[in-house]
């Protein structure tokens, strides 16, 4: 429950309404939820309408999921907590690369400056190099 | 007094001119000369750098051995027009922009070093590698300097990197130190044209690797070098280094393509080709033919430079 208000401050940075980051958060709680679910489990004082709007808003934001189960929609959401920063941070990056019109420039640097410090990619290289490092320890002491 | 000033001015407007002309043949040509020359880091890094510099050396060779001759020899007592004047004026504006450029520069680069060489210690007996407090901003191995250049290691990368892997990554900042890499930074600086981004970029890339190649005498160096490059990569936040400074992990996307250089390295493989014997027998060829038509070559500059101007 501390982790869910922790990210109360990051999903300000989404420009998430005071209603929309209350659903967020149950939706959260709860894993997956229908409208109706939502209401009865969250005890949402609002109207029926009012809260599948704000789903529909959440889902076409893209933190929320949604498939069909029966004639509603289930909703679950596409991130934790915790990858709310991995968001905000695709979604600035996008809106600063859509306000920098046609130049290929600033997209090639922000995939040097991604690349340079893709943790998956370090990790990768430092097991070439233990592997390597081992190749050549055997090879010496093959040698030997 | 007048027919020297005159001299001087009709030389800049040569030399913008044909730095203009060279600057634009080299951004035509520098993809083609570098694809030749791609087996060799350093090869391609001498390459490289010398077609940025081609420009700069080959108008000011053409003005002393050309115009100011022709000039000198062939002028009459003719007063120069307007044109000759703003060409004049224009070059003097071009470098003098480029000489501010660098002054600025070197200024806030100062400033940045001596906030660097606050508590730092020497970390070698030779005093070559100085060990500094780690501070915000400082980056873990960065070599600093233009006419004395000198290694920085903060105390972070000393604590990291085992004892091969900081001596092998302090010899990659040496052989920068070497091959005068701060210098030519400045030099490049200094002598600015539109489009060259690129080259430039294409010669810091080729000088790492070259730095890489020469730090490296066997597969172990190579090993520790690329263990070095992952350690501090994971360290080093998104920052740019100073201008004329360069570090370890000074091009962080290169990273990724220096490692596995490094990995693929071979005793064959860290061999390059003497360049100068490449142009040798060009330059044997081409010393006799232009005494035999220097005079000629005169008389062309100097109608060129008479059509040019009027």
């Amino acid at each position: 429950m501390d982790k869910l208000f922790a990210s109360e401050v990051r999903l300000t940075e989404v420009r998430l309404g005071p209603l929309e980051s209350r659903i967020l958060r149950e939706v959260w709680l709860h894993k997956s939820l229908t409208v109706r679910e939502l209401m009865t489990n969250g005890k949402l004082p609002f109207a029926y309408t009012t809260v599948m709007t704000t789903l529909d808003r959440l889902f076409k934001k893209g933190l929320l999921d949604r498939s069909e189960d029966g004639k509603a929609f289930r909703y679950s959401p596409t991130c934790t907590p915790a990858e709310v920063p991995r968001l905000v941070a695709i979604t600035r990056v996008r809106r600063w690369i859509e306000s920098t019109g046609s130049s290929s420039l600033p997209l090639s640097c922000f995939v040097e400056a991604i690349s340079a410090h893709d943790a998956r990619l370090l990790d990768e290289l430092r097991d070439l190099v233990e592997r390597k490092r081992a190749e050549l320890k055997k090879r010496k002491e093959k040698n030997i | 007094m007048m027919f020297v000033l005159r001299s001087l001015i009709v030389a800049l407007g040569f030399f913008g001119v044909v730095y203009c002309l060279l600057s634009l043949l080299v951004l035509c040509v520098w993809r083609f000369a570098y694809l030749l020359c791609r087996n060799s880091a350093v090869s391609s890094a001498r390459i490289l750098f010398g077609l940025r510099i081609f420009p700069l050396l080959g108008s000011a060779f053409a003005t002393l051995t050309l115009a100011l001759p022709a000039f000198f020899l062939l002028e009459g007592g003719m007063d120069e027009d307007m044109g000759t004047l703003l060409f004049g004026a224009g070059t003097v504006l071009l470098f003098g922009a480029g000489l501010f450029r660098v002054l600025i520069t070197q200024a806030s680069v100062s400033r940045q070093v001596a906030e660097w060489l606050e508590g730092a210690r020497p970390l070698d007996a030779d005093a070559v590698a100085l060990t500094l407090e780690a501070q915000y901003g400082l980056p873990p191995l960065v070599l600093y300097g233009v006419l004395t250049p000198r290694v920085l290691v903060s105390e972070i990368a000393v604590s990291l990197l085992s004892p091969d892997e900081m001596r092998v990554a302090v010899k990659h900042e040496m052989e920068h130190m070497r091959s005068r890499d701060n210098l030519k930074k400045l030099i490049l600086h200094g002598a600015p044209f539109p489009g060259m981004g690129s080259l430039e970029r294409a010669w810091q890339e080729a000088a790492e690797f070259a730095a890489d190649e020469a730090a490296v005498s066997n597969s172990d160096d190579a090993v520790d070098l690329a263990a070095a490059l992952i350690k501090l990569c994971d360290l080093v936040p998104v920052q740019d280094l100073p201008a004329f400074t360069t570090g370890l992990v000074d091009m962080t996307a290169l990273v990724n393509v220096r490692v596995r250089r490094l990995l693929a390295w071979n005793e064959h493989k860290g061999r390059h080709a003497r360049l100068w014997l490449w142009f040798a027998p060009i330059f044997l060829i081409a010393l006799p033919y232009a005494f035999a038509h220097y005079g000629q070559a005169l008389m062309i500059t100097h109608r060129a430079t008479e059509w040019f101007i009027h």
